[in-house]
């Protein structure tokens, strides 16, 4: 499998405190799922933001394709779908809309995109409540439109931090036959948790990430 | 009684430079009105002010105080009633400040004659600063104890009958329920602040200057007794105010049964396609938020109504930089976290691009404004034709302009927030 995003000797400190990250070598493969797992506060939300070019490194890089993401984040962004915080969505659209502006900012929209996003909400149990405005919506099904909106463009890359946080049991399976599909078409994914179990679905390879000194 | 004092809420750099572009075009159109007026001309202006500031703090006063942004350190703290009314009176001052030197600009800003008429402009100066005083006090104490009622509505326990009558015509509340008592208070406290600018102005012409202030007195104290009387409990009055508030403005759901449609993708074919899905999601959002809509038609009907009334091009000029102000400063709210946040905005397209799409939220409501200058050059011989082309360009360089210093101050600024 070819390569698709490398990390090189990637360290990152807030301030002057100590190292979060500390010369990570990470390569993750083209058509893979890749978990970070490990416990409250090890690291992985870090990772995942200098993944996604929301936090920049101290020292070392991060390449996509073969480019430096740090250098050219926006170029880097139009590959990739992300979740990540919920709060970082506009309040004042619906799923619907916010999955039409994903589209539409990709130029990806077309005759069969009202469909394709119904189909999208539909597989991550998202109810009629979707045409509610987001700022009315629970932690679960704000989480839901996040995995919704980091697919619906088809990205050859996700990046997803705690995912699964707040769904219950029902959602969280169907969240993961959708990532499945999506790899099995070719989709890279990295996805943290720091409960092991529920990526043994999805995942073939971890990096485990310590508790810090 | 112990008060405690609440660490002020620090504004961003970008609100700040907001604050001081809307202070420095409100200063500038001041001076620009009262450069070479004579006494009269100030005297009919400080009217005129008087009555749009009456309509302005009806507006903007819930705006002010709720929902509060420090709710969390205040809840911890446990600020006893007259401390919470106090923090919240002093969200009004740098408001009520801004609008007394608008007043002294007004009456003493006159170059080469400053010693000319000093106890007139005085009067006229503290009679604006009084109405002002006693509009934003009776405004403080509409909005302060509105909070049940607003939710009693909000919840269908009152306007039944009225929602109901509207439905059966197959009509809906334009707005949400639980805003019609604040519709309803915004509409009255602008109806006494303009009863209370005639009235002083009908018992100054009879020369007796105490008898000038006696309105604005009245209101004042009425508006004082009221809060004073308030003062003990007015915890009760502020915690369901802001519960009320935060429900209506921070959170949405007050919005999710919109009474029209938002506005279709294809409404905004003006816009060039690379730039048009942002500024069509940001129009959808601001006008669930903000609608401007009837907002630029009451400003365009109060210009034309200063035209019918014949006032100087300065008035004009200066109601037409407020109006073009306003209209830009506006889009501001695209770039708060609940419509702007950071990380999703980088994903949708590159800070350049948040640029462009701003300038053209802006220039929405232009051809409107321009039209409407046109319509009166037809109708009105003594207004040039190149009166509309000047605004239009002065509306254009200043769009741009917002667009770009409030995305340098958001969107550049993502990689020094995230580093």
């Amino acid at each position: 499998m070819s390569e698709i995003l490398k990390t090189a000797h990637l360290s990152k400190r807030y301030g002057t405190g100590a190292y979060v990250l500390s010369g990570m070598d990470v390569t993750f493969e083209k058509g893979t799922a890749t978990g970070l797992i490990g416990p409250n506060g090890s690291g992985k939300t870090t990772f995942i933001r200098l993944l996604s070019a929301t936090a920049f490194p101290t020292e070392g890089h991060v390449t996509f394709q073969d480019f430096d993401i740090h250098q050219h984040p926006h170029l880097f962004l139009k590959h990739v779908g992300l979740a990540g915080d919920s709060n970082n969505l506009p309040a004042y659209l619906n799923a619907v809309e916010l999955l039409e502006w994903i589209l539409r900012s990709k130029k990806k929209y077309d005759k069969q995109a009202p469909g394709k996003i119904s189909a999208m909400l539909d597989a991550v149990l998202l109810d009629e409540r979707r045409e509610n405005l987001l700022g009315t919506y629970s932690s679960g099904m704000m989480q839901k439109t996040l995995i919704a909106a980091s697919l619906i463009a088809k990205p050859e890359l996700i990046l997803l931090d705690e995912p699964f946080r707040a769904l219950d049991t029902e959602s969280v399976n169907a969240c993961i036959d959708l990532l499945e599909t999506y790899k099995n078409q070719g989709g890279t994914i990295i996805i943290s948790s720091h409960v092991k179990d529920t990526l043994d679905k999805l995942c073939s390879k971890y990096v485990e990430f310590p508790v810090l000194e | 009684m112990k008060i405690t004092k609440i660490t002020k809420s620090r504004p961003t750099l970008l609100t700040r430079i907001a604050s001081i572009v809307v202070a420095g075009m409100l200063v500038y159109a001041v001076v620009l009105l009262a450069g070479d007026a004579s006494l009269e001309q100030r005297v009919v202006t400080s009217r005129f002010w008087g009555f749009a500031l009456a309509g302005f703090f009806a507006f903007i006063i819930p705006h002010l105080l709720f929902p509060d942004k420090r709710i969390d350190w205040i809840q911890m703290l446990n600020l006893q009633p007259a401390a919470l009314m106090l923090h919240q009176a002093r969200k009004l001052f740098p408001l009520i400040a801004l609008l007394y030197i608008t007043y002294a600009l007004l009456a003493y800003y006159d170059p080469g004659q400053w010693t000319i008429a000093i106890p007139e402009k005085t009067s006229l100066f503290a009679q604006g600063i009084l109405i002002i005083t006693a509009v934003a006090a009776y405004a403080f104490y509409r909005f302060v104890i509105i909070g049940l009622l607003s939710q009693e509505w909000h919840e269908g326990k009152r306007g039944k009958k009225l929602l109901q009558s509207l439905e059966a015509m197959g009509q809906s509340s334009a707005v949400p329920p639980g805003m019609i008592p604040s519709l309803t208070a915004t509409s009255m406290i602008a109806a006494i602040g303009m009863l209370l600018v005639v009235f002083t102005a009908y018992l100054t012409a009879f020369e007796i200057t105490v008898l000038s202030y006696l309105p604005g007195l009245i209101l004042l104290t009425y508006s004082g007794v009221r809060l004073y009387n308030i003062r003990p409990v007015y915890d009760r009055y502020f915690y369901r105010g802001n519960a009320f508030y935060d429900e209506l403005f921070r959170n949405p759901k007050a919005f999710k049964s919109e009474a029209r449609e938002p506005i279709a993708y294809d409404a905004v074919y003006w816009v060039p396609h690379a730039w048009r899905h942002a500024v069509w999601a940001c129009l959808r959002q601001l006008d669930r938020r903000l609608p401007m809509g009837r907002i630029m038609l009451l400003f365009i009907v109060f210009l034309w109504f200063l035209f019918w009334t014949d006032v100087s091009f300065n008035l004009i000029s200066a109601w037409l930089v407020i109006i073009i102000t306003a209209k830009n400063v506006a889009s501001y709210i695209l770039t708060t976290p609940q419509f702007a946040p950071l990380p999703f905005q980088f994903t949708i397209q590159s800070p350049a691009g948040w640029v462009l799409t701003r300038f053209f939220v802006n220039i929405r409501w232009t051809p409107a404004i321009i039209l409407s200058l046109g319509v009166v050059a037809v109708f009105q011989g003594d207004v040039e034709f190149s009166m509309p082309l000047y605004w239009a360009a002065f509306d254009l360089i200043f769009s741009i302009l917002t667009a770009f210093i409030i995305t340098r101050l958001h969107e550049y600024q993502f990689q020094k927030r995230y580093v």
